[in-house]
């Protein structure tokens, strides 16, 4: 059993690997494809020469495959090129606008994980009931407003109207709540309503129904079957809401000019500053797949059945 | 609570064949169809219920599906409620104060063995779980009784660090009547406990749970499609048809001598005469020493 854990682990670390290295190769394959670096940098009124002289500097010139391997030799030591607006190494222009990310991505998850899931649960368990009647006409309300038309709406009524909080920046707390909420709604309605029918489901079954017949209370029903049973598609989904949350910043960041890494892939993609958009790129693959990986590894701990080849 | 480690010779020297659970006038109709058309044409819905399972005896429910049958196994193991008349167990009133001992005494033993176990709890944690909850009971006491239950439905220990997935149906349904009885019932409510097993595997659960009514002196409520089952098991037999009751009696007036056309017909689905009458003998059908039993060779 033991021996086998382990294995499944390697292989999915493995895998993980596998489809970093694909990842970062289709990142140069597109880079490339995207047109002549040279023409796009120095525009079309470029002399040959200048246009000669920056081929060299950037290593253009050198075989493809030169190129690539330089590449990859590149991004294992870390450095991902030099921003043209910043004039700075380009991860590390993308990593100072890391840390304003992962808070409003961290508190917008947080946010989004304990409403949804509480919400599904409570529109599980109680579905007549008022509450729980409230929880699942919040999440279809959740799911249909788009999320920069429910910014617009806070705007208006917290910072225009009550003035209680502002409508931009990253000034402390109070500028994080908005952005926040914002970003948790959509998520906590996906949350909850997946919630909602994994734990309707398992109390439907059978092995539910034999344990209201062996008269075990109804709590300890919930905590040792229900919710462990419902605990690996609700894994799965914020498995895919952790792991686009990255991205998914990107529009709440620019409505609320939250100086992060989505508004700065933004301004990069206007400035076409291309190792900082490769940089973004890469950061957001990269934790795409590390929390695949992760949800992957949370299956096997989760769910015995996973543990055990013998099916 | 009551303690459930009763010896089972106190139980078996009362005397048998008196009523165990009865149910009086019983209406029952489940809340979403109560507004819908199917209260209308009396489809889903129970209708002046009477029904008597004696102490000791096998009871055969049958009837078309959507007859019912499963909603009074639900009212037996006090899932739900009636909403008129009365169920009365070992001659008392149920009342939702007695409730709790109640579902103990009475234990399920459902369709499909593998849906009725949690699929990512070990086997033997299953099985003691109402021990531990219900009874604070030590966990030597649960171990011993544990293995008491399981060797009493013919598995080995091995089975009990196992996980559902693992073990094959008849296995699964195995463990389904040790975690019944690990709780010392005194009635097992069986709906359809072998129409998703393969034949030689129904055979094995039939005769384990005849041999367990003998043994142990348990009821049994047996619903079953499967007329030739519940020839071969039960004593007395009951006939639903949506949702009421059309036909009741001992096992041979009821297949032998028809009284309604709905009955006939149930019996003509069955192949010829293949109920295995002229094997046992009527008034104690499963006199036959264990193990020497035979089925109805015709279908099986
Ligand atoms: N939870 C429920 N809510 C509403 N109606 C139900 C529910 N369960 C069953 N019914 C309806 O009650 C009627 C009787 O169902 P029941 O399950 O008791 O039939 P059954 O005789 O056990 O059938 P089968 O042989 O197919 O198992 C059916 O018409 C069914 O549609
Ligand atoms: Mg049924």
């Amino acid at each position: 059993m033991r021996r086998n854990t382990q294995k499944i682990f390697a292989s999915k670390i493995a895998r993980a690997l596998v489809t970093l290295v694909l990842m970062v190769t289709s990142v140069f394959v597109l880079m490339r494809c995207a047109g002549d670096p040279v023409t796009v940098l120095l525009g079309p009124d470029a002399t040959a020469d200048m246009r000669a002289a920056y081929s060299g500097e950037l290593g253009l010139d050198r075989p493809i495959l030169a190129q690539y391997l330089t590449y990859l030799h590149n991004i294992v030591r870390g450095s991902l090129g030099v921003s043209y607006v910043y004039r700075q190494d380009a991860l590390g222009v993308v990593l100072s606008h890391l840390p304003l990310t992962l808070i409003l991505t961290c508190s917008a998850l947080t946010l989004a994980a304990l409403t949804g899931v509480a919400g599904g649960i409570t529109a599980a368990v109680f579905p007549s009931s008022f509450i729980g009647r409230a929880c699942t006409i919040g999440t279809v309300v959740g799911l249909c407003v788009p999320s920069f038309f429910l910014a617009i709406v806070l705007m208006l009524a917290f910072s225009i109207q009550l003035n209680w909080l502002p409508t931009g920046g990253a000034e402390g707390w109070r500028s994080l709540v908005l952005p926040a909420i914002t970003m948790a709604a959509a998520s906590s309605a996906v949350l909850a309503r997946y919630t909602r029918v994994a734990v309707r489901e398992s109390l439907d079954s059978r092995y539910v129904l034999a344990a209201f017949a062996r008269d075990i209370p109804f709590w300890r029903i919930l905590i040792h079957h229900v919710l462990p049973n419902a605990a690996v598609p609700i894994l799965t989904i914020l498995g895919l809401l952790i792991g686009g949350a990255v991205t998914g910043s990107t529009v709440v960041e620019t409505v609320f000019s939250w100086p992060g890494i989505g508004n700065l892939f933004v301004t990069s993609v206007g400035n076409r500053d291309v190792p900082v958009v490769q940089a973004i790129v890469l950061l957001a693959g990269t934790a795409m797949i590390m929390t695949n990986l992760a949800v992957d590894l949370g299956y096997t701990w989760l769910d015995p059945r996973s543990k055990s080849s013998e099916t | 609570m009551t303690s459930p480690i009763e010896p089972s010779h106190v139980r078996t020297a009362r005397a048998s064949s008196e009523p165990i659970l009865e149910l009086r006038n019983v209406d029952f109709c489940y809340l979403a169809a109560r507004r819908s058309a199917a209260e209308v044409l009396g489809g889903s819905r129970l209708h002046k219920i009477n029904m008597i399972v004696r102490r000791g005896k096998a009871h055969g429910l049958i009837g078309e599906s959507g007859s019912g049958k499963s909603t009074i196994a639900k009212l037996l193991l006090g899932l739900t409620a009636p909403q008129s008349g009365q169920i009365f167990f070992d001659g008392e009133l149920l009342t939702p104060d007695r409730l709790a001992a109640f579902r103990l005494r009475v234990q399920p033993v459902f369709q499909s063995p593998l849906d009725a176990l949690d699929p990512i709890t070990p086997i033997g944690k299953q099985i003691i779980a109402p021990l531990l909850v219900n009874f604070n009971m030590k966990s030597s006491d649960c171990q011993a009784r544990l293995a008491a239950a399981i060797s009493a439905v013919g598995l080995s220990g091995e089975i009990l660090g196992k996980l559902p997935h693992q073990i094959s149906g008849g296995q699964a349904q195995r463990v389904n009547i040790a975690r019944a009885l690990i709780l010392d019932p005194e009635v097992l409510i069986c709906d359809e406990p072998v129409s998703a097993l393969d034949m030689t595997v129904q055979a094995q659960i039939l005769n384990l749970l005849s041999d367990l009514r003998e043994s142990r002196g348990l009821s049994l409520l047996f619903i079953s499609h499967d007329i030739r089952s519940v020839a071969y098991l039960c004593s007395e037999i009951t006939v639903l048809k949506r949702g009421s009751i059309v036909e009741s009696g001992s096992r041979d007036e009821v297949l032998l001598d028809p009284k309604t056309d709905y009955m006939k017909s149930l019996l003509e689905a069955v192949p010829n005469s293949g109920l295995g009458l002229e094997t046992a003998s009527p008034s104690n059908p499963c006199s036959q020493p264990a193990g020497r039993r035979d089925l109805p060779a015709e279908g099986w």
